[in-house]
């Protein structure tokens, strides 16, 4: 299948600051990219140059094979845009606002009604499509917000950071809605920095720092760019008294394992295969005479890959 | 068109939906121009109200009074300085005579007239500021990133802007004239048309302000004060609070430079002073002329980038 958006090496100056460095991405129909980075990252820069607001020092936005340098408005009707803000009239009913947004893309009145009722019905509004947003929770408000960018049944969805703000329980609503249009064949591409949304909804993820890319790829890609896809968490009583050199050593020459790091009384132990290796190193441990307080496991996660590429948290 | 006209209509649910714009565009130019008006004469068919004729009068002899210390014959300016020495008193060389200055011998003078076109021009200009503020609120909510991601022509964005504006603009204007004509007796004594081509040139004016001051704003907070103390200078130059003719000769020369000056010089000349549209022709064209370099200064200045 042919990507909907083609990237190509995008770059954007403000000043003296570079905000994009050469990114280039491409999503297809039926998928979901998640833009993973920092705030700052020029993750927001990266989306307003796809869908036109902003013009791109360099490079090439592609939305179905066809360029967007001068093709702006063809493109536009292709695109829906959801902006990190509530970006919803607070006086004017949500029905009046889906339509609003649907007159710009120029539907047909007769049928404008009758498709602002269907995208109010698939972000759960329909009861409250005559009430007006102020009278909405955050969840309720981030849920038209999207309806108003679906309205024209876009093939491409970009979604700026949507769940900024939202309660649990809403954002799982929001996933469900993003997954029902992903199945439903559209391409779409979803800016975080939180790597949980973007483990659960995407199926590749562009982390992005400091406006270039750092990886690309599909979840267990850039799982393998780790030294270890899982890890044992051990508090050992007595820290450095207990853990000493000879101690670590000796966990460090096991089979499958991959770094031995202590802080405190914490040592962390990464390790190829959790099943297959965790008992070892606990029977070590025994074997050690160390007073074994707690332990956990933990798998590899995009916090980890991007601490592993940047030298920095996601959230720094 | 469908989008011009979804916008446009959008704009105008906005407005007439808040109430507190309504108050301030409506309701407060009413108030105010029914007690300015009633100060300067209402509607009793000539100026002779308590204050403007001896407003007029004392400015008149203290000029007089200045001009004959200055160059006069010895004789009188021995009896000025006589008076200041507690000699004896000087009396005025000259006697009032209260006339109604219209321009066609039938109008009537009704004071109200000029404070409805003053605070009409005033309340609506500062709508105008609103209106500009309005767009920056819109940028900061993200909004006019939405309008801007569909496939509108800048044309269409920023005319249905000026439109919705100019529009507003006369509704409003429109509601408060038909209120000074059913409640405080102003009539258009002059020419109908005239008056009307007024009102649309300068509803345009006011939206292309407003225009203009989205354009050179940054923020809201930043641009409101600065919007407003712009506004108030130029209907205080401009006549709208108390007739220029009181002005010293060289701030009269300055009003002829304020947009406001042709609004509220064309409302009275089409409503109390009773011309023809002749004399309409003037200030409309100035008003257009302002608000075609309003909108050319802000389409210039207008940052289109996110």
């Amino acid at each position: 299948m042919a990507d909907l958006l083609e990237v190509r090496d995008l770059r954007k100056r403000y000043g003296t600051r570079l905000a994009v460095d050469g990114v280039s991405l491409s999503v297809r129909a039926g998928s979901v990219l998640a833009l993973l980075g920092p705030n700052g990252a020029g993750k927001s820069t990266t989306v307003a140059m796809i869908s036109g607001l902003t013009a791109a020092d360099a490079g090439t936005v592609r939305v179905g094979g066809v360029a967007l340098a001068g093709n702006g408005a063809a493109c536009k009707r292709r695109i829906g845009l959801v902006p990190q803000e509530l970006a919803i009239f607070e006086e004017l009913s949500a029905q009046a606002n889906v339509e609003l947004f649907g007159a710009l893309y120029d539907l047909p009145r007769a049928t404008l009604k009758a498709r602002a009722a269907e995208v109010l019905a698939q972000v759960g509004l329909a009861d409250r499509a005559h009430d007006k947003p102020a009278t909405f929770s955050g969840g309720m408000k981030r849920r038209l917000n999207i309806a108003c960018a679906l309205v024209h049944d876009p093939e491409l969805i970009l979604l700026d950071e949507p769940t900024a703000g939202v309660d649990p329980q809403s954002r799982n609503a929001i996933f469900d809605q993003l997954e029902a249009l992903k199945r439903a064949g559209k391409a779409l591409v979803y800016t975080t920095h939180y790597m949980e949304e973007a483990e659960r909804l995407a199926d590749r993820v562009v982390i992005i720092d400091h406006g270039r890319v750092v990886a690309d790829g599909t979840l267990p890609e850039l799982y393998r760019r780790l030294p270890a896809t899982h890890s044992l968490q051990l508090d050992i009583a007595g820290g450095d008294s207990t853990l000493t050199p000879a101690v670590l050593q000796t966990l460090q020459a096991l089979p499958g394992v991959h770094q031995v790091q202590q802080v405190g009384e914490r040592l962390t132990v990464a390790l190829d295969d959790l099943t297959r290796d965790a008992a070892r190193v606990l029977q070590a441990v025994a074997a050690a005479g160390l007073p074994l307080r707690h332990f956990s496991s933990g798998r590899a996660n995009l916090e980890g890959v991007f601490l592993a590429l940047t030298g920095r948290q996601l959230r720094d | 068109m469908t989008a011009f006209i979804a916008l446009l209509r959008k704009d105008l649910v906005l407005h007439f939906s808040n109430r507190r714009a309504v108050i301030m565009s409506f309701f407060a130019p009413i108030f105010i121009a029914a007690f300015f008006g009633s100060l300067f004469g209402g509607s009793g068919g000539a100026p002779s109200g308590a204050t403007t004729l001896p407003l007029v009068r004392g400015l008149l002899m203290q000029h007089v009074l200045a001009g004959l210390a200055g160059g006069a014959p010895g004789g009188l300016s021995g009896g000025l300085s006589g008076r200041a020495a507690g000699g004896p008193a000087f009396s005025a060389p000259f006697t009032t005579k209260e006339t109604a200055s219209t321009g066609r011998f039938e109008a009537n003078y009704n004071g109200y007239a000029h404070s409805f076109a003053g605070m009409g021009v005033q309340f609506l200009l500062l709508m105008g500021v609103d209106m500009g503020l309005g767009l920056l609120l819109m940028r900061r909510m993200g909004l006019w990133q939405r309008l801007r991601a569909a496939p509108l022509s800048r044309a269409t964005l920023l005319g249905s802007r000026i439109a919705s504006g100019a529009l507003i603009t006369l509704i409003v204007f429109a509601g408060v004239y038909a209120v000074a004509y059913t409640a405080f007796g102003v009539r258009v004594e002059g020419s109908v048309a005239g008056f009307v081509a007024v009102l649309l040139a300068f509803s345009l004016l006011t939206a292309t302000f407003g225009l203009l001051i989205a354009a050179i704003g940054r923020t809201p907070e930043a641009t409101r004060g600065l919007a407003i103390l712009a506004t108030l200078l130029m209907v205080m130059l401009g006549g709208a609070w108390v007739p220029t003719f009181i002005f010293p000769p060289w701030l009269q020369q300055v009003a002829l430079f304020v947009p406001t000056y042709w609004a509220v010089e064309g409302l009275d000349a089409m409503t109390w002073r009773g011309l023809p549209f002749n004399a309409a022709v003037l200030p409309v064209g100035l008003l257009l002329a302002f608000s075609a370099a309003f909108a050319g200064l802000a389409l210039w200045r207008f940052d289109w980038e996110e």
